[in-house]
């Protein structure tokens, strides 16, 4: 989804796709470069709490 | 607070199976034909459906919620009533979107479950960033002037039952005048404030719910 957006800084993030099937990415991750943060994307549900906030 | 709506997610699927304000949201469906809705607060998803049901052009949906159980069950729930919704795990505080990149919101029975003003204002301001100028939201909280709370204070805790344990869910209660000035001063136009459709007293003000209907100035 190309309007998503870091939660902190609202910049953009770098996407890493580790599995895919077609049209969904399953796993991977979402890359903040300004905040140096990663938020991961499982079960195909992108995390982006908050670092603060993760479980 | 995240792990209570986590707990409270299995029997919320069940037992809050479809949404209590279908009759506004379809009216709304009948309003917004194109374009993409984010739901702000969504759950297990129910508020979605009068938004596919009605959709011609078709609508492009988007989902957050910051219980993980909840979006798991909001996937279940899409693939049973047949639609697609991209799902985000996030705070209502803190977006992950461009700003601008919406062009309808709905957030229902959301913004009473945070406890600070400043936080509430914030979140308020996050969706009039993420919305297009010309954009339109759909708020809805409960009313504190609701003859249930009238002998309670602004904040109150409200048990939902499972069947392993009882879990006590946090809620500030707003009235009609708060939640619009909140609204103006998150930089919101009020269209509308407005009780729910079920409620037939000619004065508002004891609804058990408020409606807001918002834009985001051009």
């Amino acid at each position: 989804m190309a309007i998503l957006a870091c939660p902190i800084c609202k910049g953009v993030l770098d996407l890493t796709v580790e599995e895919e099937n077609g049209q969904e990415v399953i796993t991977g991750s979402l890359y903040c470069r300004k905040c140096s943060e990663l938020y991961p994307i499982g079960d195909t549900i992108p995390n982006l709490l908050p670092p603060s906030m993760r479980a | 607070m995240i792990n209570i709506f986590d707990e409270v997610a299995p029997s919320w699927y069940n037992l809050r199976h479809r949404s209590i304000f279908r009759w506004e949201l379809e009216e709304l469906a009948q309003r917004w034909q194109t374009g993409n809705l984010l739901n702000i607060g969504c759950a297990h998803g129910p508020d979605f459906l009068p938004f596919v049901s009605s959709r011609l052009g078709g609508i492009d949906l988007t989902g957050v919620d910051f219980s993980a159980q909840m979006l798991r069950f909001a996937r279940k729930y899409s693939m049973k009533f047949g639609f697609v919704a991209n799902l985000v795990l996030a705070d209502v505080r803190h977006l992950p979107f461009a700003d601008g990149v919406f062009d309808r919101a709905i957030s229902v029975a959301t913004y009473h479950h945070i406890p600070r003003e400043i936080e509430r204002l914030a979140a308020l301001e996050e969706l009039r960033r993420v919305l297009k100028p010309g954009g339109e939201a759909f708020i809805t909280v409960w009313n504190r002037w609701q003859p249930r709370f009238w002998r309670q204070g602004r904040e109150v805790t409200v048990p939902w039952r499972t069947k392993v344990k009882t879990l006590e869910r946090y809620y500030y209660l707003f009235s009609y005048p708060e939640l619009v000035r909140l609204a103006r001063q998150a930089g919101l136009k009020v269209l509308r404030s407005y009780p729910e459709n079920t409620y037939h007293f000619p004065l508002k003000f004891f609804s058990r719910n408020i409606c807001l209907l918002v834009r985001k100035s051009d």
